[in-house]
């Protein structure tokens, strides 16, 4: 894509916006539309479209696959964790309403830390299933 | 004791991101065991606590049911929970060296995470109360089970893989349509709920789709009478302790799915009676108990022959509980009990012996009753456990079922029964006559005993055990369908 300037410059221009919007639609999946789920998908999408541009290689020097799968099961660890806190606070799994002092606060807590795992594992996967598609192409 | 439902689901997916970071073969070995053991000990409180005091509901983030989601542990889901549970801590405790021959290298992590995932996915389905959540977990299992097929040696593996893909994903459509349907005409998902908000006065046309559409789906993932080509390629072709695992867990949670569908959440509208389902079911696996037996005559591969056994035997549990009678549905649920124990028995035997080999013919096993005395005694006293007879846990099932059929008005089809039953021990003979009575093909293969055999073993003891003490499947069945009678008479 070397010779290729429009799609270079306009990726160059883009690629930040992706990534905020990613980040927005993650912080505010609980009063607009979206979540966990939509955001790690728009996050690494961002991502994807910078390697699809400059180069299939770029992405592996910033998140080499080890990391990346270090960073999904972390995502999975939270969420487990998170539903862990309430059967060790004394109630039910994923029970929020104790995490907080209020009710209102530990389901917003409960909340926003359970779609920060999801976000993170579902923007791994996506990256890793991007990068598995390259080895796929390097194996043949 | 009240977390104990989502301990069974949570604490293997706790262990699922552990084995994925340590990355190490011997370590995911002993992770995967140790939870499996414990999931299995979980189980037996479980049942104990739930025979004590009634069902036990587990309600997700203190949400109470028809918004939030619930987990239900009633009888019904502890009897299956048990075998499943059972049955992945054995076949994991005598796989090691199986495993480690069979799949590469890389992959054996990654194999102990589907494996995990897999049982994970059935215990959800069992446990849960929520429609929609067992469409997610019959999904996690499914796609798990897809990995686990393809891993075996034989170059066709990946291909029965990809086909099982296909007719499972059909069938997790149809399933999932089945559950739109439902959602659309009473707007909620839980299953209690569901079956509250319909009644036969009010049937409609998406409740009548989602019975036919749950038919089929269910159908496929049960292996009914015409939808079960994909248990023959898969059972030949997957490796050797997958096959193991899901001759006793994969078809049977397809048939605690139909339990699950037809008696209790359109127990309200009786759709197996109101539109003559249970007599077609009936019909399909009558026709499908003669040709899978006769077929089972003509193969020459064992593992061929055993699966066309199995379509046999789920066809008899079929045939038990469209019966509609509690007779009728406990026996079909010893039956399942009990098979499993026999099946699992049967194809872990070929398992231990032939490792990763595929394609073993009948011709394989000539003269081993020599050279393996204790292991063939045990695989004897399994075949003949699967042929009924006295003493062993096939003759209960046997015993049941027929008696459950005479109690019914198609008492005929007891014939069928009978005849099918003598049937197989043609097939049973094609083995033994080669196991005991042929000279050794190849006079190297003798083996020292080995500690993965003792499973066998236990497992035919455990046969033996079923057919002399029936506490456990019997009482435990005939309390079930009583409990899932009484609730239909109401």
């Amino acid at each position: 894509m070397k010779q290729h300037t429009i799609p270079r410059i306009i990726t160059k221009l883009i690629v930040p916006f992706i990534l905020l919007f990613g980040l927005y639609v993650q912080f505010h999946g609980e009063i607009s539309a979206g979540g966990g789920f939509q955001a790690g998908v728009i996050f690494a999408s961002g991502f994807i479209l910078y390697n699809v541009i400059f180069g299939i290689n770029v992405g592996e020097k910033i998140l080499p696959i080890g990391l990346t799968i270090s960073i999904m099961a972390f995502g999975i660890f939270l969420y487990i964790f998170v539903g862990l806190l309430g059967i060790l606070m004394g109630g039910n799994y994923l029970d929020y309403n104790l995490l907080g002092e209020s009710k209102v606060q530990g389901q917003i807590i409960g909340i926003f830390l359970v779609e920060l795992g999801v976000g993170i594992t579902v923007s791994s996967v996506m990256i890793l299933i991007y990068y598995s598609f390259n080895k796929f192409e390097d194996n043949k | 004791m009240s977390q104990i439902p989502i301990l069974i689901i949570i604490l293997p997916l706790i262990i699922v991101p552990i084995i994925l970071l340590l990355r190490n073969n011997l370590y995911s070995y002993i992770l995967s065991i140790a939870v499996s053991l414990i999931n299995l000990v979980l189980t037996i409180l479980l049942l104990q606590y739930v025979l004590k005091s009634g069902n036990l509901y587990y309600e997700l983030g203190s949400w109470s049911a028809p918004i939030g989601i619930r987990l239900n542990a009633d009888l019904l889901a502890c009897y299956f929970l048990l075998l499943i549970n059972l049955m992945s801590f054995i076949c994991l405790a005598a796989g090691k060296k199986i495993i480690d021959d069979t799949v590469q290298e890389n992959n054996i992590f990654l194999f102990y995470i589907a494996w995990l995932l897999c049982n994970i996915g059935f215990c959800g389905i069992i446990l849960t109360d929520d429609i929609f959540n067992l469409f997610v977990f019959l999904e996690i299992s499914s796609l798990s089970s897809y990995f686990l097929i393809s891993q075996g040696t034989h170059k066709a593996s990946p291909i029965a893989a990809i086909q099982y893909l296909f007719i499972g994903s059909i069938g997790a459509v149809f399933i999932l349509l089945a559950i739109g349907m439902l959602y659309v005409n009473t707007g909620t998902l839980n299953m209690t709920d569901i079956s509250q908000s319909i009644s036969i006065g009010n049937i409609s046309l998406p409740i009548v789709l989602s019975i036919g559409l749950f038919f089929v789906g269910i159908g496929i993932k049960s292996a009914l009478f015409p939808l079960h080509g994909w248990l023959v390629k898969t059972y030949s072709y997957a490796p050797s302790i997958v096959v193991t695992y899901f001759s006793g867990t994969s078809t049977k949670v397809g048939i605690y799915i139909l339990l699950r569908v037809f008696l209790d959440i359109f127990h309200t509208i009786e759709p197996l009676e109101y539109y003559d389902l249970a007599s077609f079911i009936l019909f399909l696996s009558l026709l499908g108990v003669f040709l899978s037996t006769f077929f089972a005559i003509r193969q020459n591969e064992v593992n061929k022959m055993l699966a066309y056994s199995s379509i046999a035997q789920l066809s008899y549990i079929l045939i038990a509980i469209m019966l509609m009678t509690p007779e009728g549905l406990s026996a079909a649920l010893i039956h399942i009990f009990n098979h499993s124990i026999i099946k699992t028995g049967l194809f872990l035997t070929i398992a231990v012996l032939f490792v990763n080999q595929s394609n073993i013919t009948i011709s394989d096993l000539s003269g081993y009753g020599k050279n393996f005395p204790v292991l063939m005694l045990s695989f004897l006293i399994l075949i003949l456990s699967l042929i009924g007879l006295p003493l062993t846990s096939g003759f209960i099932s046997k015993w049941y079922l027929v008696s459950s059929i005479l109690d019914s008005n198609v008492w005929y089809i007891s014939i069928m029964v009978l005849v099918t039953s003598f049937m197989t021990v043609f097939y049973a003979w094609l083995l033994i006559e080669k196991i005991y009575f042929s000279d050794l093909v190849d006079s190297k293969k003798y083996s020292h005993f080995e500690f993965r055999y003792s499973f066998v073993i236990l497992l035919a003891i455990a046969s033996i055990f079923l057919g002399i003490d029936t506490t456990l499947t019997v009482d435990l069945s005939e309390e079930i369908s009583n409990q899932f009678y009484m609730v239909l008479d109401k």
